[in-house]
């Protein structure tokens, strides 16, 4: 990479802006500053809860722009959703001198950094707890402090108080820039997609189930697009020949379609606090997956 | 000449073909299949209109029949395809000038330069301006477009006045046929005037496109040769691109490489002609390599998935066919929800759709009743793809994706092609795919194959970013006509079944999917509407799917009923339950429809109301009368 070009990615779900945050990085950088950029979206259209990746090239103006397409290593990572972090292809590629910014609560310090370089910068904002307190967009948070983390992209006026972000030190274990991740590819096996983990979809609710208001009738299964419902047989001598057990969050995107047609109360909205989705899991493939 | 006056812009691939669009002038018309588009661009064309279009991988494809029709006919007109390289090399030998465009900048101003090179005298042939499939098409870059509509005009000159049919005083014979020395004559006069119109638009842009693009080639031994934006790709090593891919610039690469130790040819129907045009220096020139020679096979998943499901796991009987001697119909008896929770699911958990997505619950309903074992068609759209999201497959049993709208077609050769009588053959197809390939649809369903059509109805293209389809309705997204009528189409085809559901009324929607495997397996082809529910698109809550899709049959928008053996029974009558609504009580539910009850708009709101209620009357009657 030339000294004086960056190269950013923004790691994300759909719906929560990282095209558009993307976007208006590099139409900035462009239009306003006079820079040289490009923004690349690996998918169009955004799907809401599917993952997202975009991707910012960003060189002086005289300096015609390598490269197009997703970028395999990158100067900048930014995190829209700290459950990204479970995956490895989130940070894959961030060189050794980078920066990773991820949005997530004071405190919250996945395990998963360790993986990250020892020399790269990281940086925690808690982009929702602002925009919650602010009425603005997540998006722009994150996008405000990644602008701020950088002298060449303070001018494009989305640069926000630095003093909203954390530098964290100490994390990285891992020597020199991180290798890109390889896709698999070839024809996938059946069934595969239950390794996905779609937790990340959820934006801020899941159905907690109430296994004693239950009536087993099955109203909320017919429904459900996510199939993350475990059902059993019956205990024998009981009222029921099928139960309900509950839901594995792994796959269950949030929609609360269970709790709009539950007949019982047994499906209730929940606000999703740290952790509560994995201490209510019911594992669909216990055997399988984890 | 001298330079134009430019402005900046900050855009895509797909929007340059639309900035050159708007600066080249005209009116734009949004069309069903590409196969379809490409022929009213002919007609166009034929007609001395100045045609500007555009397509994609698979609709190069499909498009792929008229083009040396209209390279034959010497027609002119731009077709900007965004596609893969291998749809590329499909369309090389058509007759069409090809330009290569590697960044959006280049599909801008190629857009101008292939008007005047294909409507020079000396050539009048159509320019395709091909740009990559996903790359160039989305990725936004920073381009200069022209800020002066006078120049623009000045250098592409007033469309020229070739004959056409349209001209009744001096009646012509247009056909293609027999013209293949003509074209090639054309193909070879295009050199010169190619050259000729990148100097006139590099005199007054600045910008070169030079016939062969050569990136640190100054004292390179070596090279690579690669094509669009794959070229732009490489930064260490000497690559060679052209900008023209028809005519082949056979003599610029030979002057290129031939003093040159080694190249390496990116991909395969490029390396023939190159090492074809190296073959004057055969004894001296580089030693050629293809890229693909030296791949690796591609690696298999590691993961393991679930184990395919044996036809009697997923047959428990859920749905009970019967026939009424009496009436010749059949009967259904649905096995309560709960007892369904037993049969496993032909598709898996981990799937990439939206949350609260209706095209995954009709998936999940449909495969709840049917028996035995079942072979899957899904064409092009969200429920391809969402299934097969992230390198991983969430289905259980055998499915076959097709490419295009071509489906229904691939589905009954299959049928016909089995030995067996207990697979099901079902087709699962969004509302977008239906309408591109409706006419082979109706084919199959003509010659009544054993076979299902399921579509899940969201009403519009979603997978393209919710374009509109046939089943848009009208004032939804710009709509300026009504819907389609599907299942009274389908109905004309006097089918042994014919049907409409929605994902909201669960037992009603897989009484009739159990119906419909009966006649599938028994009589032949059968087709189900389904509407499905599509928050995203939509614009409404996640967990909205029940109250909206129950508006929209109580508005009798969407009437909920089946045609058996050409009878019609209304299986959900508002009116008898006192529930009709109108249609404003079921568009206030949803955020795409908000602007058609605002005043402005009542005249489109009323023509939604008047024709509701227009096709909810002629189905009462048909309900009524068994002759109808």
């Amino acid at each position: 990479m030339d000294s004086r070009s960056l190269e950013i990615r923004f790691e994300s779900v759909g719906g929560l802006g990282a095209h558009a945050a993307a976007e208006a990085l590099a139409s900035a950088a462009v239009l306003k500053l006079g820079l040289n950029g490009s923004a690349f979206p690996s998918c169009v259209p955004e799907r809401k809860g599917a993952c997202v990746r975009s991707c910012v090239r960003l060189a002086p103006p005289g300096q015609a722009l390598r490269g197009s397409g997703e970028l395999q290593a990158a100067d900048a990572i930014v995190v829209f959703h700290v459950g990204l972090l479970r995956d490895p292809a989130t940070f894959a590629g961030l060189r050794k001198d980078g920066t990773l910014i991820y949005a997530a609560p004071a405190k919250s310090v996945p395990d998963e950094l360790a993986a990250l370089p020892a020399t790269a910068r990281v940086i925690r904002v808690d982009a929702y707890g602002i925009a919650a307190k602010q009425k603005c967009e997540a998006s722009g948070v994150l996008l405000g402090a990644l602008c701020a983390a950088f002298p060449l992209l303070r001018e494009t006026g989305f640069a926000r108080d630095a003093k909203e972000c954390e530098e964290l030190s100490g994390l990285g274990e891992h020597e020199g820039d991180l290798p890109p991740v390889s896709e698999p590819n070839g024809e996938p096996r059946l069934g595969s997609s239950i390794w996905n983990d779609l937790s990340v979809a959820r934006s801020g609710s899941l159905p907690s189930f109430n296994r004693e208001r239950c009536i087993h009738c099955a109203m909320c299964e017919i429904v459900c697009p996510d199939l993350c419902l475990v059902w059993e047989e019956g205990e024998k001598g009981g009222r029921f020949q099928r139960e309900l057990t509950g839901v594995d969050y792994r796959y269950c995107k949030g929609c609360l379609r269970c709790v709009e047609t539950c007949p019982a109360s047994a499906m209730l909205k929940k606000a999703e606090t740290p952790g509560l989705a994995e201490r209510f899991a019911v594992p669909l493939f216990p055997d399988l997956v984890e | 000449m001298t330079a134009l006056r430019q402005k900046l812009a900050f855009c895509t691939g797909d929007e340059a073909v639309a900035l050159a669009e708007r600066d080249i002038g005209g009116q734009a018309f949004e069309l069903d299949s590409a196969h379809g588009a490409a022929a009213v661009c002919y007609g166009a064309a034929l007609g001395g209109a100045r045609v500007v279009g555009t397509t994609s991988s698979e609709g190069l494809l499909a498009a792929l029949e008229q083009l040396p029709v209209q390279a034959g006919a010497r027609v002119p007109m731009v077709l900007n395809a965004a596609c893969e390289h291998s749809a590329l090399y499909r369309a090389l030998n058509t007759g069409w000038i090809i330009l290569c465009a590697r960044d959006a900048q280049a599909v801008y101003d190629l857009n101008f330069a292939a008007i005047k090179i294909g409507e020079h005298p000396d050539v009048r042939l159509p320019v395709l301006v091909a740009y990559d499939a996903f790359c160039t098409r989305h990725e936004k870059r920073r381009i200069q477009v022209f800020d002066d509509a006078e120049a623009i005009h000045h250098f592409l000159g007033e469309a020229p006045a070739f004959r056409t049919p349209l001209d009744t005083l001096h009646p012509g014979t247009f056909v293609a046929s027999m013209n293949d020395l003509q074209v090639s004559k054309a193909m070879e006069a295009a050199r010169c005037v190619i050259a000729a119109v990148f100097a006139e638009l590099e005199n007054i842009t600045g910008r070169a496109y030079p016939v062969l693009e050569a990136y640190r080639m100054e004292g390179a031994e070596q090279a690579v040769v690669l094509l669009n934006s794959a070229a732009n790709n490489a930064k260490d090593a000497g690559v060679l691109s052209p900008n023209v891919l028809r005519p082949f610039p056979a003599e610029e690469f030979r002057r290129a490489l031939r003093s040159l130790k080694a190249v390496t040819i990116g991909a395969d129907p490029l390396a023939l002609e190159v090492r074809a045009a190296l073959q004057l220096d055969a004894a001296t020139g580089p030693k050629v390599f293809n890229e693909t020679s030296e791949a690796k096979p591609p690696a298999a998943d590691a993961r393991p998935g679930l184990p395919p499901l044996a036809a009697a796991e997923v047959s428990r009987g859920m749905a009970k066919v019967t026939r009424d001697e009496a009436t010749g119909r059949l009967k259904v008896e649905l096995e309560p929800l709960w007892k369904m929770t037993s049969v496993p699911g032909r598709v898996a958990p981990g799937h990439g759709a939206c949350p609260g997505c209706g095209a995954l619950a009709t998936l999940h309903q449909i495969y709840k009743v049917l028996e035995g074992d079942v072979v899957v068609l899904f064409q092009d759209g969200c429920m391809s793809e969402v299934t097969t999201a992230h390198g991983a497959s969430a289905h259980r049993v055998s499915t076959i994706h097709s490419a295009g709208p071509s489906g229904a077609a691939t589905l009954s050769g299959l049928a016909e092609a089995s030995r067996s009588k207990d697979i099901t053959f079902l087709l699962i197809t969004g509302d977008g795919a239906m309408d591109a390939g409706l006419g082979e649809a109706i084919a199959a369903a003509n010659r009544n194959h054993r076979m299902m059509i399921l579509e899940y109805d969201n009403q519009g293209r979603m997978s393209a970013g919710a374009q509109s389809s046939y089943s848009t309705p009208l004032g939804h997204s710009g709509k300026t006509f009504h819907h389609r009528d599907t299942a009274q189409i389908f109905a004309a085809c006097h089918l042994p079944y014919v049907f409409t559901a929605t994902e909201g009324y669960p037992e009603d929607l897989m009484r009739k999917v159990a119906k419909a495997q009966w006649y599938a397996k028994n009589e032949g082809l059968v087709y189900g509407k389904i509407l499905s529910f599509c928050p995203l698109n939509w614009g409404t809550a996640d967990d909205a799917a029940q109250p909206v899709l129950q508006a929209a049959i109580d508005s009798c928008f969407f009437p909920l009923y089946e045609i058996e053996r050409g009878h019609t029974t209304i299986t959900y009558d508002p009116d008898a339950t006192d529930r009709r609504k109108p249609v404003s009580d079921w568009l206030k539910l949803m955020g795409k429809t908000q602007h058609l009850l605002e005043a402005a708009n009542s005249e489109i709101l009323q023509a939604i109301q008047s024709e509701t209620d227009r096709r909810w009357a002629r189905l009462k009657a048909m309900h009524e009368h068994p002759e109808l």
